[in-house]
This record gives C-alpha cells, sequence and structure tokens, in this order.
C-alpha cells in the first residue's frame, strides 16, 4: 500500500440513502493511513445481487457493467462499503469474463448509451483492503485506546466471501482473519456456533417475519455465547441487527442489548478517532453506553 | 411454458444441474430451509432433472432464497445450487410471477437509478457529519433508453398482468405449501 493511495468510492444505496455515519466512519480511518477518495459521477445503482438480479438478470449485469466501465475511466481503482455491492461488482465481472456472447449483448447495449466494459478494473471491499494492505500490525502500531478485552462477535455475512471461488479470499465457512484484526486492537475475538448463518436482510420485502426470526436467531446464538457487541461489514446486515434489534426483542421476547458496530467503527474509535465525531446516535441500538463503558476518558456524542 | 424450456435450456440448466445425486447437503444447510419446509434447494434441482418445473414458476416459495450461497459452497458435486435458484427466479419472472417487493425494487431503480435515495434529512446529517457532497447519479434519460434496450417495460408488463390474475384468483398459500410436500 503506498501513503498515497486513492480510490473512487462507491458508497452504495443503502449508505448514501440512510447510515451516512457508516460511510464517516469509514473515511475517518482511511484518513488516518492517507488514503483518498475521489467521488464516482453519474452512477447507479450497484444494482442489489437478489432482488434486481433475481427478477431480471440482465438488467442487474447492464447496470452493474455501466457502472463498472464509469468506474474504469478513472485511473485510480473503485472501492465499496458494502459487501452487496461489492457481490455485484465481482460476480458481474466473473459472469462477463466467462461468456464471450454475454459481455457482447451487455456491451451493445452500453455501446447505445456511451460505454464500454473492459475487463480488469481492481473492485476492492473496504473491510478486504483493510485485512490486506493494512493489517492487525499496522493497526495496532496506530492503537490509542484499546477495546480492553471486550468479547466481540465477528459477522462476517455471505457476500464478503461467497462464492469462493470468485472471491478468494478467506474460508467461506469458518473464516479468521476479521478475527486477527480485532484481537490487534485489544478485543477478544469470540467463537461461536453458525458464524457463517445468514442475518435474513435479503428476505425482508417476501417475508419480514422470517426475515426478523434469522437475524434474532444469530444473535441470539452471539448473545448466548457471551458477546457484548457485535462487529460487521455490511450495510443490510447492519439494518437487520441494530434497526431491526428493537422489533426483534419485541416479538421474541429476549432482550439482546448488543450494540452493532461496522468495522471501521470498531477501528475508528481504537484509533482515538473521537466517539463525538462519528455519529454514533445515528444507530437504532445504543452504542455509547457500551463506549463510555470501554473509553471512560471519551466524550461519546450524547 | 415452451418458451421457458428454451429460456432454461439456454441457461444450460439441465446440464448444469445433472450431476446432482440428491444428497441433500444444499437442502441440510439452507438457513431458510430450517424454517420453512416449502422452501427445499434439493427439490428445485431435482423439478429440472425431471424436467418439470412448472410448480416451481407458479410457487411463491423461490423467492424466499436469501443467496446466502451456503448451497453452492457445500454442494459435493459443485453444482451451484443458488445460481440454478437465480434462473429459476428469472424464470418464473418470465412467466409473470414474482414476488412484488422484488418488482418494485426494479421500478424504484428505473425511475430514480437507486433501490434508495437519502431523504433533506439524511443529505443534512452527511453534511452535519462533514461528508462531502454525494456525487450526481445516473440521469433519467439515460435510464429510459436502457430500459428500453433492455425491453424492461415489457418484462415489467407481463409481471403486473399477472399479479393482478394471480391477486384476482386468491392464490391460497396453504393449498401450494401442501402441493409442494407432495412433491417430496
Amino acid at each position: 500500500m503506498g501513503e498515497n493511495s486513492s480510490f473512487t468510492l462507491y458508497e452504495g444505496c443503502l449508505i448514501r440513502a440512510r447510515l451516512p455515519h457508516l460511510e464517516k466512519s469509514a473515511r475517518a480511518v482511511f484518513d488516518r493511513f492517507g488514503i483518498q477518495f475521489s467521488g464516482l459521477e453519474g452512477a447507479s445503482c450497484c444494482p442489489d445481487p437478489i432482488g434486481i438480479r433475481g427478477v431480471d438478470e440482465e438488467t442487474w449485469l447492464t447496470l452493474a457493467a455501466r457502472n463498472l466501465a464509469i468506474a474504469g475511466r478513472h485511473s485510480t481503482p473503485m472501492m465499496t462499503l458494502c459487501s452487496g455491492c461489492y457481490s455485484t461488482f465481482r460476480h458481474a465481472e466473473h459472469l462477463l469474463a466467462k461468456n464471450a456472447s454475454v459481455l457482447e449483448k451487455v456491451n451493445n447495449t452500453l455501446h447505445a448509451l456511451g460505454y464500454r466494459y473492459s475487463p480488469g478494473l481492481a473492485v476492492e471491499h473496504f473491510a478486504r483492503f483493510i485485512i490486506e494492505k493494512i493489517g492487525a500490525d499496522k493497526l495496532a502500531s496506530q492503537m490509542t485506546d484499546s477495546w480492553k478485552g471486550l468479547p466481540v462477535a465477528v459477522h462476517y455475512g455471505c457476500h464478503f466471501l461467497r462464492p469462493s471461488h470468485i472471491m478468494q479470499f478467506d474460508d467461506p465457512e469458518n473464516p479468521t482473519k476479521m478475527e486477527a484484526l480485532l484481537r490487534a486492537l485489544g478485543a477478544e475475538a469470540l467463537d461461536y456456533p453458525q458464524k457463517m448463518l445468514c442475518c435474513g436482510s435479503p428476505i425482508q420485502g417476501i417475508d419480514a417475519e422470517l426475515s426478523l426470526r434469522m437475524a434474532y436467531e444469530k444473535l441470539r446464538l452471539m448473545k448466548s455465547h457471551g458477546a457484548k457487541a457485535v462487529v460487521l461489514i455490511c450495510p443490510s446486515c447492519y439494518l437487520q441487527f441494530d434497526v431491526l434489534q428493537k422489533s426483534m426483542e419485541q416479538k421474541f421476547g429476549l432482550s439482546l442489548e448488543l450494540p452493532i458496530l461496522y468495522l471501521t467503527e470498531f477501528i475508528a474509535l481504537a484509533l482515538g478517532v473521537p466517539p463525538s465525531s462519528l455519529g454514533l446516535h445515528l444507530h437504532r441500538t445504543d452504542t455509547r453506553r457500551l463506549i463510555r463503558e470501554i473509553f471512560p476518558e471519551k466524550d461519546s456524542g450524547d | 411454458m415452451e418458451v421457458l424450456k428454451q429460456f432454461l435450456k439456454e441457461q444450460d440448466l439441465p446440464q448444469r444441474a445433472r450431476a446432482c445425486y440428491q444428497c441433500g447437503v444444499c437442502a441440510g444447510g439452507c438457513p431458510v430451509g430450517r424454517w420453512r419446509s416449502d422452501f427445499n434447494p434439493r427439490l428445485f434441482v431435482l423439478n429440472i432433472l425431471r424436467d418439470d418445473i412448472t410448480e416451481i414458476l407458479d410457487h411463491h416459495s423461490i423467492w424466499l432464497c436469501t443467496s446466502c450461497l451456503t448451497c453452492l459452497e457445500r454442494c459435493p458435486q459443485k453444482i451451484e445450487v443458488s445460481e440454478i435458484v437465480v434462473q429459476l427466479k428469472n424464470a418464473a419472472a418470465r412467466n409473470g410471477n414474482a414476488a412484488e417487493s422484488e418488482v418494485k425494487k426494479h421500478r424504484e431503480i428505473m425511475k430514480t437509478g437507486w433501490l434508495q435515495n437519502p431523504t433533506k434529512r439524511i443529505l443534512r446529517v452527511r453534511q452535519e457529519l462533514g461528508l462531502p457532497e454525494l456525487p450526481e447519479g445516473i440521469g433519467s434519460s439515460e435510464l429510459n433508453h436502457m430500459a428500453s434496450r433492455l425491453d424492461w417495460q415489457e418484462k415489467m408488463e407481463t409481471l403486473r398482468k399477472r399479479g393482478a390474475q394471480m391477486s384476482a384468483g386468491h392464490e391460497d398459500h396453504d393449498e401450494s405449501k401442501k402441493r409442494d410436500s407432495r412433491v417430496d
């Protein structure tokens, strides 16, 4: 990683429209490591790799290829803050690379709009970049505030690692790379069963109750194995676990009270970024009580 | 149905499913199947092997796949079960059956370019957090152009017509569940 690495930033629709605090924490962390972002003008939704692709793969693939074609005009690679967007872009690249007639069809449509998709653009996921290019050692060397042994459950989510033959990163059944980062920042990264269980988010619009049940099961497992917080890397999973946590507690009758932190929030706090600058009040499930406990000398932004 | 069979053939589904010996690892690892007996990826593959997909295409349950990709990772025969499910969903949509929430997503994207758009409040919060202005997104004329190139309106019209028929016919969910368990 050069100190002056830069990326075009692809926030994704959920962070753009609903979760600006997650972008804030990402920018705060990357700023510490001298990484610059520029905006990507003219983009659309990635789009959603499940709902949009499910109804019409051609629409999904064409919009994805258009975004990739726009990003490809920049000299810098593109970074996503969302595992859904990452999944769409990586999967679209894979399909366009392996099927020449699909590529031709997509490029015919794009040509009419003034674009051309050519393979080869590097798309980066923020968490993958942190793990691979910054790394636990460098994070630890910049740490000012340890998480003081806090037991934390990592939720990888499905689309960061799978399909593993495309993503080629960590074990798709039992990943461990994120835990190493958390440990470097002083937390206890918990081992808990069914670590790769889905959060249920994609079927929120189809069967809301089942979707909520799935999210609840996951949080219940984390909680019963001692988690005091959850760290994750996808805004869809975040919406399930943070925004809907109160609904789960009401529906299923168990108090969870599990703060949900984006990986970049977790890192930013350990690097001494003031909690009051991170918009933590935008979490629906309280995080500030925990942060006051761990970092009593800090202003948690109440 | 002939058109659909052609579509599935184009997608090479029978060939992609051929190595399945119905071990059920896909169903065993399925987080939706755990709660819903009418969702069984093994049976989706079986129906393709039997060249009988009529039931799946009409059935609501196929839209319950969360695309967690566990089945794809675990299949001992390396069948990409979740990819087959995507193609079945596409075929169902061409046949006029898609979950309403997903059709809505399509309409929103083709209207604004995004699944969700920031409200004024969120734009204000972005400012308060010191975040830069969001870059301009895709414009509507380009979206319209793309939609026409993709025959998108026609695809949505098929869904609308069939949706109206289905709600007029009050297709009973429990009834279709029973039908599914008989397949097993």
